[in-house]
């Protein structure tokens, strides 16, 4: 093989998708919706992530759902609290879903 | 290859540890004034101390406040990886450039150390030369 198709090849080896985390790969510099523990969703645009799902998010939009119950009438009330950061790092072991941003 | 050191294998040296995941931008932000959520919706803000490879970290001149808004000064305050959920640094910071910039400055460092096990205290100056 001449030193062009090795060097092909090895493109396409790096761009190859084999397993799920590729799948985030390919989101790399897109916005992603990352779902949290604890009921927190985050939409932010990745900037890194490593295999642990450590993350670097820009322009951030997190929201955190909590529900509440009424002491009288005992129904269910659903709150939402959002909050804006420029960047944010996020630690893997709280990310539960990761996924191209849902059309809202 | 410098003289005198042998090399068992030829295969190309590993990576350090903490550059196999994200937890080196933590570690270069070491210095700088970060704010940790833990994920039991304490907040500490603080000078980073150190981090190590498993993102253990301690900060100085913390305060730590409370879900209830409670504040607390303190010195120097351990936090455990795992209790980890953010890292807020300074918008100023540009992550991949940051990392970039550490990583040649570890890497300088550990180079030089390594020559100066290599060629000997006596012989460092041959070894700056190199």
């Amino acid at each position: 093989t001449t030193r062009l198709e090795q060097r092909m090849s090895a493109v396409e080896e790096e761009a190859a998708v084999r397993e799920p985390l590729d799948l985030i790969r390919l989101a790399l510099d897109e916005k992603v919706y990352v779902k949290l523990r604890g009921d927190r969703e985050i939409r932010g645009r990745l900037h890194a992530y490593d295999q642990h799902l450590n993350m670097i998010l820009g322009d951030v939009e997190e929201v955190i759902t909590s529900v509440e119950i009424d002491d009288e009438t005992y129904e269910e009330i659903i709150k939402t609290t959002k909050r804006a950061v420029p960047y944010l790092f996020i630690r893997g072991d709280s990310v539960t879903l990761v996924s191209p941003p849902l059309r809202s | 290859s410098p003289s005198g050191v042998e090399r068992t294998s030829r295969a190309p040296p590993m990576p350090p540890r903490n550059e196999k995941s994200l937890v080196c931008f933590i570690q270069a932000l070491v210095g700088t004034t970060v704010v940790i959520e833990c994920r039991d919706d304490v907040a500490v803000r603080g000078q980073l101390e150190f981090c190590d490879d498993d993102m253990h970290c301690t900060l100085t001149s913390a305060i730590r406040v409370t879900p209830g808004g409670e504040k607390t000064k303190l010195d120097r305050i351990f936090i455990r990886a795992r209790m980890i959920r953010y890292v807020h640094f300074a918008p100023s910071i540009d992550p991949s450039a940051l990392i970039e910039t550490k990583r040649q400055e570890w890497f300088e460092g550990s180079r030089h150390y390594a020559k100066a096990a290599a060629f000997g205290p006596k012989n460092e100056a041959k070894a700056i030369l190199d």
